[in-house]
């Protein structure tokens, strides 16, 4: 294992992550649905390096947004964030289960941790309306993501073999 | 190790697709609001009465950038200083229950029967 490759490799995934969700943030949907295309390199990074590396990119994630977007977002992103890689690594360490599924739940947990975290922020549970529209997308979302993530990891796997 | 698709994972996904439709449609069928209550910071700041306003629009205090129209019993946000436009994209909202969130401004509008 080549410790510098790896410093790289997180670095490049932690920059498509941030520069993804910053391209997705141009896109005008109503209640801030995304496609989500910035978790593939949390997804790609928690199969082909490590957790701690995944964990750092959503952290630092969050980082930039704080940065950019002002401390209201920057607790939207993280509690959304984490509550998604959580639940993506239960599913991806216990289960056999496919990008598919690790995605589709991932975004699901991104949802609902970002409403929680806007119910927390507002004091007040007008955003549970929200909820079936926020379950509904985060399938969809999470589909397209998911099928893009098992389409990809096999093309990326050769490039990332040299981190292991 | 390659993790291939399984039907179990894809009647997963169905079953909770269902379950949002499912409440989605559930909710399209509440009636329209009476009034529409704006708070700010967890406040109530304003109440209107949506069925007496034509085309009108307002600011509330404490957040006076983000101006408010009101028409034929539907209420939306025209514009606001906030970065992601969150609150613009919703659109008129009329139904009892619906609410349009702004979070950099920490705005509400909810509308009440």
């Amino acid at each position: 294992m080549n410790k510098s490759y790896k410093t790289a490799v997180s670095g490049i995934f932690l920059a498509l992550s941030v520069a993804i969700s910053a391209a997705e943030s141009l896109i005008p949907l109503p209640l801030g649905v995304k496609p989500g295309f910035s978790n593939l390199p949390v997804m790609l990074s928690m199969s082909e390096l490590n957790t701690g590396i995944s964990l750092s990119i959503v952290i630092l994630k969050s980082v930039f947004v704080l940065l950019t977007r002002g401390t209201t977002a920057f607790f939207m992103s993280l509690s959304g964030g984490l509550l998604s890689f959580l639940i993506m690594l239960i599913i991806f360490k216990k289960t056999k289960s496919s990008f598919l599924l690790i995605s589709v739940c991932g975004g699901l947990a991104h949802n609902i941790g970002q409403l929680t975290a806007a119910c927390i922020l507002l004091s007040h549970t007008a955003t549970v309306y929200y909820l079936p529209v926020l379950i509904i997308s985060g399938c969809i979302a999470g589909t397209i993501t998911g099928i893009t993530a098992n389409l990809l990891i096999p093309i990326l796997k050769p490039f990332l073999r040299r981190t292991k | 190790m390659r993790r291939k698709v399984s039907v179990r994972e894809l009647i997963i996904i169905a079953v909770i697709l269902l379950f949002g439709v499912t409440a989605f449609i559930l909710l399209s069928f509440k009636k329209n609001g009476r009034t529409a209550l704006i708070y700010v910071d967890g406040k109530p700041v304003t109440e209107i009465e949506l069925k007496q306003e034509q085309n009108k629009t307002f600011t509330v205090s404490d957040a006076e950038n983000i101006i408010f129209e009101v028409n034929n019993g539907k209420v939306r946000v025209v514009s606001s200083d906030c970065p992601d436009k969150v609150c613009c994209n919703t659109g008129f909202i009329s139904k009892s229950g619906e609410s349009i969130i702004c979070m950099p401004n920490k705005m509400i509008v909810e509308i009440k029967d």
